[in-house]
């Protein structure tokens, strides 16, 4: 097998652990709160994102229409526009086009950090990280929906906490890091409170109410607080 | 509901998938500007908090159940625990809280 590929799985390691890991948790919640094993598989082999997993399986649970779940589907992950320019910059130039259809599938959160820290990224290198990072993906929402047939009932119940407390995995330990994103993250938990309490508000609002608080808290964000040059992720 | 789960399944994967592609088939040059790559890098973390506030307290029987077993799985992801434990950890607090109740 070539070289720079064993180097990619080699080197994405850490990346598989974390996904194993995290997809496990995704096949938990998706069978505990009612939905298809197989389709949360189907999920993970498809999509191979992470917060959007959780978050579209926690909008399908709560009564979203689908038009909503696909459009905040879409805002969140338009970074990903930004991420795959910065990532195909540092690939040789001249792809096949087969090579400029496959790459992006796999260019997950860990996958463009890991690439972002070299200086130019061989083909097989990204493969190879690719593949090991899908596979740890993948087999973990397979562990993940097995093991749910061996929670009890009686503690399915206490389950439907558990997206929450993935999101908030997620927004701590990026909080704590940045003032920014705390801010950020502040204005759009408020936004969202009041779009859900003031009676006036929740009615005309309604179902739009996570798109357009994400909306507003980004603008928000991306006026008075601009990431600075040094503070980029992309 | 599972209906609804596999239209969105293929939905999000046409559109994960055209968003990650896009940029790598119809190479550009220019950079984007700075608003817009603020706005694009806060979007995730907005979302993360509109979703998570207030859905959160109502996600359990009790209001003060949920607060509680989010403030124990804050200090543990502080922490730096793994977040499977942690999550069936915070199952397992709301499961023995809710005993009582």
């Amino acid at each position: 097998m070539n070289r720079n590929f064993k180097k990619g799985v080699k080197e994405a390691i850490p990346i598989f652990l974390g996904y194993y890991s995290i997809a496990m948790t995704f096949g938990i919640i998706a069978k505990t709160v009612g939905l298809s094993g197989v389709y949360a598989v189907l999920m993970s082999m498809t999509n191979f994102t992470g917060a959007t997993q959780f978050i579209a399986v926690n909008m399908v649970t709560g009564g979203a229409n689908i038009s909503n779940i696909l459009i905040t589907t879409f805002m969140i992950n338009a970074r990903y526009l930004l991420m795959s320019f910065s990532f195909s910059n540092k690939l040789p130039k001249n792809l096949n086009i087969k090579t400029k259809l496959m790459i992006p599938f796999g260019i997950s959160d860990e996958v463009f950090v890991l690439g972002m820290t070299k200086e130019k990224l061989d083909i097989n290198f990204v493969y190879g990280s690719q593949a090991i990072s899908y596979l740890g993906w993948v087999t973990g929402t397979i562990t993940g929906v097995l093991l749910a047939n061996f929670i009890p009932k009686s503690i399915s119940e206490a389950t439907t906490i558990a997206i929450y407390i993935m999101f908030l995995g997620l927004l701590l330990p990026v909080i704590k890091n940045s003032k920014k994103i705390a801010i950020v993250t502040g204005i759009a938990m408020i936004l969202s409170s009041l779009f859900y309490y003031i009676p006036i508000l929740n009615r005309i609002i309604g179902n739009w109410r996570i798109i357009i608080t994400i909306l507003i808290t980004s603008s928000i964000g991306a006026i008075l607080f601009p990431i600075e040059k040094s503070e980029e992720m992309l | 509901m599972n209906r609804k789960f596999l239209l969105v399944i293929i939905g999000s994967a046409l559109i994960n998938y055209l968003l990650r592609a896009m940029p790598v088939i119809f190479k550009g040059k220019k950079e984007p500007s700075n608003f817009v790559k603020s706005f694009l890098e806060y979007i995730p973390y907005a979302a993360l908090g509109a979703l998570f506030f207030p859905d959160i307290l109502y996600s359990t029987k009790n209001i003060f159940i949920s607060i509680g077993a989010s403030i124990f799985a804050g200090i543990l992801i502080i922490k730096r625990q793994n977040m499977l434990l942690i999550v069936i950890g915070t199952i397992l607090f709301v499961f023995l809280t809710g005993l009582n109740v």
